[in-house]
């Protein structure tokens, strides 16, 4: 791909906000599949399953932002900058939008309208 | 070289524009864009009048001014006018007005297009206003929540109205969002750096990407609550398997971005304007795009903070709490940016830097309740109170209309060669100021002290009266300052002092021109020297009018710009634009018809009007290409270019490919409204489930996969030179599509359960729909590629048809695959 090309800037003004939706995204409908599944009443190695399981790819999207910052390295000029930093401001993000999982339990609240006709079917 | 006088009087025949009711024809941006603009300001004095009526009934207590039935259609009407018939067009009027302005060039991508999108919105416009007059306006708020807004709950076309009106304004806005992002990516003056753009070019281009993505969610829920209105397929029936949360998510999928869709262009203005102030380049200005940037994906993570009540799990409350609160981080980098750039330079306190000073403080204000609305627990108290509606006047009158109002002010001599009056001007400003925020600042006690929204009586004794009567009392002096502000304007474009050029010493290209600007703009384009042109070279608008610049030959009867390679701005080919056209005005009238059909439900009137349509947009293809393969074009300066028929970046190619962005988004949001219903919706699963064998499913399948490798063996086949390979590989693309047409929904319809009795059905329908849609309009497409080389308009070179065939089929034949998968998986074994 040549320095200047159209799909490297697209790649650099994008590639690391797209990790943060997709760590978004993940979290949000795999909290809702899970506790829908019923993960959360399961343990691993004395940990939520569920909030296991969330972590993980938490922590996948985190290292898939290191990989990314580790990239534009050598890129070169205002792409590199702008590049890096919105990598960094994803990285951000991602961690911000992502540490609750590691404070609450996960189906906590309100239950699940599918959930709501079977009383035995507890999400806390 | 052409003397200057003939060349701009050769230049004027040629992008000549009729008069009278034959203007009705006009494409240019010119002509385009102030209709944009003078529509939405009609429609804002429309809504503005109805928020009259509302503070009006809200003044007293148990006032009888207004009954509860017109007081819903009164507020749903105010809101809906002011989001999707003022805001939205006005962005897009300012965009398609200025762009190719401020990036030199001589018109948009599409003039066609943008004359389209202009009937689209005005013909839905007209809709609503009609309904409106005649009392069957929507009135379920302008969110439209289910079940409110289903048959049951509100029988009559009032919802009807709203649900496809807005649909067809929507069209519009995609429309403008396509050409906007090809005009800023391929069409700017020569050396226009990506890094150099203006930066309102920078945030239109953030936001017309945005709408890609953000609008069609909201068409997708328009369509399947009007299927479940007029048809009974239940998507958002708890009782049938549907889930009213589904039309919340889809809404504000769409809501939430569209309140920073709307903010960014305004923000844009800001960046644009306090430069010019302070007579300085914006301070941090690369920090400041990396800021739009990340604004524009973070504003995707925040629709659920709309919906904390509705009963999630706290956990993802907190998700999007927090992603709520991190986008202030963004918004304050541009903020201080604004402010350092006024403390570094040399501010002179103009009208439109009033307006800005406004903006400033109104926004933060605005900005700092939506933080404590991030909040879950104090969201949940404020839920539905007159607190959130202060918030969002703060935010959208505050982030949007002042400093459009500010652009008003600052682009009004370039729009009419006058100066605005100098008294006038202020006292609108400072009346609004003061009306608005007394009307507002209060309304935060109002919901602090528990008054619900979208109730249009209270009684007395709960501490309502006095708050309520010191807004309504505010609401009309802000009203006498926008009498005043009209009048301003009016005066002012017949009786206002004849501005110089450039009367703000700005930097960007709009002013190089002298003003009112001739529908070319540029007499030639110039060479553009870094970020801030104009203070770089002041006489660079002398010598592109002198025909210094490219394309300044005057011996050419046709209409010309340059096209550019996206990142460094270098000229790579000549754009050939369309003159006035009757087709556009056409097409919407056709496409409106479609519309009006299914709102009074003369049904037999949508497939006659969709066919005309269809033939009307045939004719508007076909009129554009060659016969010939052209040879390159002389710009001047000794460099010649090839004309856009010929290169890769061909207007059309990037086009189609900016709509199937759209288009995915679109597709997303189905998978996802299927998914969310299947696993998250009570009534699951089905009471029937899909009844299909393999065979005709993987025959569809098949079907799809060669229509795609034909067209790619067509498109391989002509760069090769090989007519007869080409045309009968197009020729099996159009039996195999028609195939494809024909066996999707024999795979699904003989063994498919009622979309009537559970939302099952109603998804594997419209999922059906969906992919038959696509399979039927690629037809049309490869028939389109193969009369067009039956005639002679392709070849090796100019190959735009045969491109576009096999890029919406690669996209169908994709998302055929997985809408295949999605109907047949799931009912595999049961």
């Amino acid at each position: 791909m040549p320095a200047s090309s159209p799909a490297r800037w697209l790649l650099g003004t994008t590639a690391g906000l797209l990790v943060w939706a997709s760590s978004f995204v993940v979290l949000y409908a795999g909290l809702t599949l899970g506790c829908e599944a019923g993960w959360h009443a399961h343990r691993l190695y004395g940990i939520n399953l569920l909030t296991g399981a969330l972590a993980l790819a938490w922590l996948l999207h985190l290292l898939a932002l290191a990989a990314l910052w580790w990239w534009f390295g050598p890129w070169t000029g205002a792409l590199r900058h702008m590049a890096r930093v919105l990598t960094a401001a994803a990285a951000a993000a991602t961690l911000w939008t992502g540490w609750p999982l590691l404070a609450l339990p996960p189906c906590a609240g309100p239950m699940l309208a599918s959930t709501m006709e079977d009383p035995t079917c507890s999400k806390t | 070289m052409t003397h200057p006088v003939a060349l701009h009087r050769r230049l004027q025949q040629v992008w000549h524009n009729p008069a009278g009711w034959r203007s009705l024809s006009a494409v240019n941006h010119n002509i385009v864009g102030r209709r944009f603009i003078a529509t939405a300001l009609l429609f804002f004095f429309v809504g503005g009048m109805l928020a009259m009526l509302i503070r009006a009934q809200l003044a007293t207590p148990q006032s009888a001014f207004l009954d509860d039935a017109l007081y819903a259609q009164v507020f749903t009407m105010h809101g809906t006018i002011m989001m999707f018939l003022f805001a939205i067009p006005l962005i897009e009027g300012f965009a398609i007005y200025l762009l190719p302005k401020m990036l030199g060039a001589r018109d948009l991508a599409y003039p066609r297009l943008g004359a389209f999108g202009y009937w689209c919105y005005l013909l839905g416009g007209l809709i609503l206003l009609g309904a409106l007059a005649a009392g069957l306006a929507p009135d379920g708020g302008w969110f439209m929540y289910t079940p409110l807004s289903n048959a049951t709950h509100t029988p009559g076309v009032n919802a009807d109205v709203w649900l496809l009106g807005i649909t067809f304004v929507e069209i519009s806005a995609v429309a403008a969002a396509v050409e906007i992002i090809v005009t800023i990516l391929t069409m700017r003056a020569p050396g226009m750096r990506l890094v150099d753009m203006p930066l309102f070019a920078w945030y239109m281009l953030v936001t017309a990407g945005m709408m890609l993505v953000g609008f069609p969610p909201l068409i997708l829920g328009s369509l399947i609550l009007e299927l479940e209105r007029a048809a009974g397929w239940p998507f958002f029936d708890a009782a049938r398997g549907g889930d009213p949360l589904l039309w919340q998510h889809l809404f504000w999928l769409f809501g939430h971005p569209e309140v920073y869709i709307i903010f960014l262009p305004a923000a844009g203005i800001v960046s644009t304007l306090i430069p010019t102030f302070a007579q300085r380049p914006l301070v941090g200005r690369n920090w400041v795009l990396a800021s739009v940037v990340a604004m524009a994906f973070i504003s995707f993570g925040l629709w659920v903070h709309h919906m904390f009540t509705v009963g999630i799990p706290h956990l993802a409350l907190v998700f999007f709490s927090a992603a709520s609160m991190l986008v202030a981080i963004p918004t304050a980098v541009q903020l201080f940016a604004w402010i350092a750039t006024l403390w570094h330079g040399r501010p002179k306190l103009a009208l439109p830097l009033l307006w800005l000073l406004g903006f400033l403080v109104v926004f933060v204000c605005g900005g700092l309740t939506g933080v404590m609305l991030a909040l879950v627990p104090f969201n949940w108290q404020a839920h539905d109170t007159h607190f959130v509606v202060a918030h969002l006047h703060y935010v959208l009158v505050g982030g949007f209309l002042f400093p459009f109002l500010a652009g008003v002010y600052y682009w009004f001599p370039h729009l009419f060669g006058r100066q605005t009056l100098p008294r006038l001007g202020s006292w609108a400003f400072w009346l609004i100021f003061l009306g608005f925020n007394t009307t507002f600042f209060v309304m935060h006690l109002t919901g602090l002290l528990g008054m619900p929204r979208r109730v249009g009586s209270y009684v007395t004794g709960l501490g309502w009266d006095l708050p309520n009567l010191v807004s309504s009392l505010g609401s009309f002096v802000m009203a006498i300052g926008f009498f005043l502000l009209l009048i301003d304007l009016i005066v002012s474009a017949y009786l206002g002092r004849i501005a110089p050029q450039n009367p703000w010493r700005a930097s960007t290209l709009e002013w190089a021109m002298p003003t009112p600007p001739a529908f070319y703009n540029f007499a030639s384009q110039p060479r553009v020297p870094g970020p801030e042109p104009l203070w770089t070279e002041p006489n660079l608008g002398a010598r592109a009018a002198a025909g210094e610049g490219l394309l300044a030959d005057a011996g050419v009867d046709e209409q010309r710009s340059l096209g550019c390679d996206p990142v460094s701005g270098e000229p790579t080919h000549v754009v050939r634009l369309p003159r006035p056209s009757w087709l556009p005005l056409a097409a919407a009238l056709a496409v409106g018809s479609v519309f009006m059909g299914l709102l009074t439900k003369a049904y037999w009137l949508a497939p006659p009007a969709a066919l005309l349509a269809l033939v009307l947009f045939w004719r508007w293809a076909w009129s554009i290409g060659l016969r010939q393969d052209p040879a390159p074009v002389e710009t001047g300066a000794g460099l010649r270019l090839p004309v856009h028929d010929v290169v890769e970046r061909a207007p059309g190619r990037a086009g189609l490919l900016w709509t199937l962005v759209a288009n995915g988004s679109f597709f997303v949001s189905l998978l996802f409204g299927h998914a969310y219903l299947a696993t998250v919706a009570p009534g699951w699963p089905p009471p029937h489930w899909l009844r299909a064998g393999l065979v005709t499913p993987l025959a569809g399948a098949v079907a799809l996969a060669l229509a795609c490798g034909a067209t790619r063996y067509a498109v391989w086949a002509n760069a090769r030179g090989d007519v007869r390979g080409r045309q009968l590989a197009l020729l099996a693309a159009l039996i195999a599509a028609l195939s494809a047409t024909l066996l999707l929904p024999a795979g699904v319809l003989p063994g498919m359960p009622s979309p009537r009795e559970h939302a099952y059905g109603a998804m594997l329908g419209f999922c059906l729909a969906y992919a038959v849609l696509h399979t039927a309009l690629g037809a049309v497409f490869v028939a389109y590629a193969l009369a067009r080389g039956q005639a002679g308009y392709l070849s090796a070179q100019r190959s735009v048809e045969l491109h576009n065939a096999r890029l919406w089929w690669d996209y169908t034949a994709a998302t055929g695959a997985v809408l295949l998968l999605a109907m047949h998986v799931p009912a595999w074994g049961r």
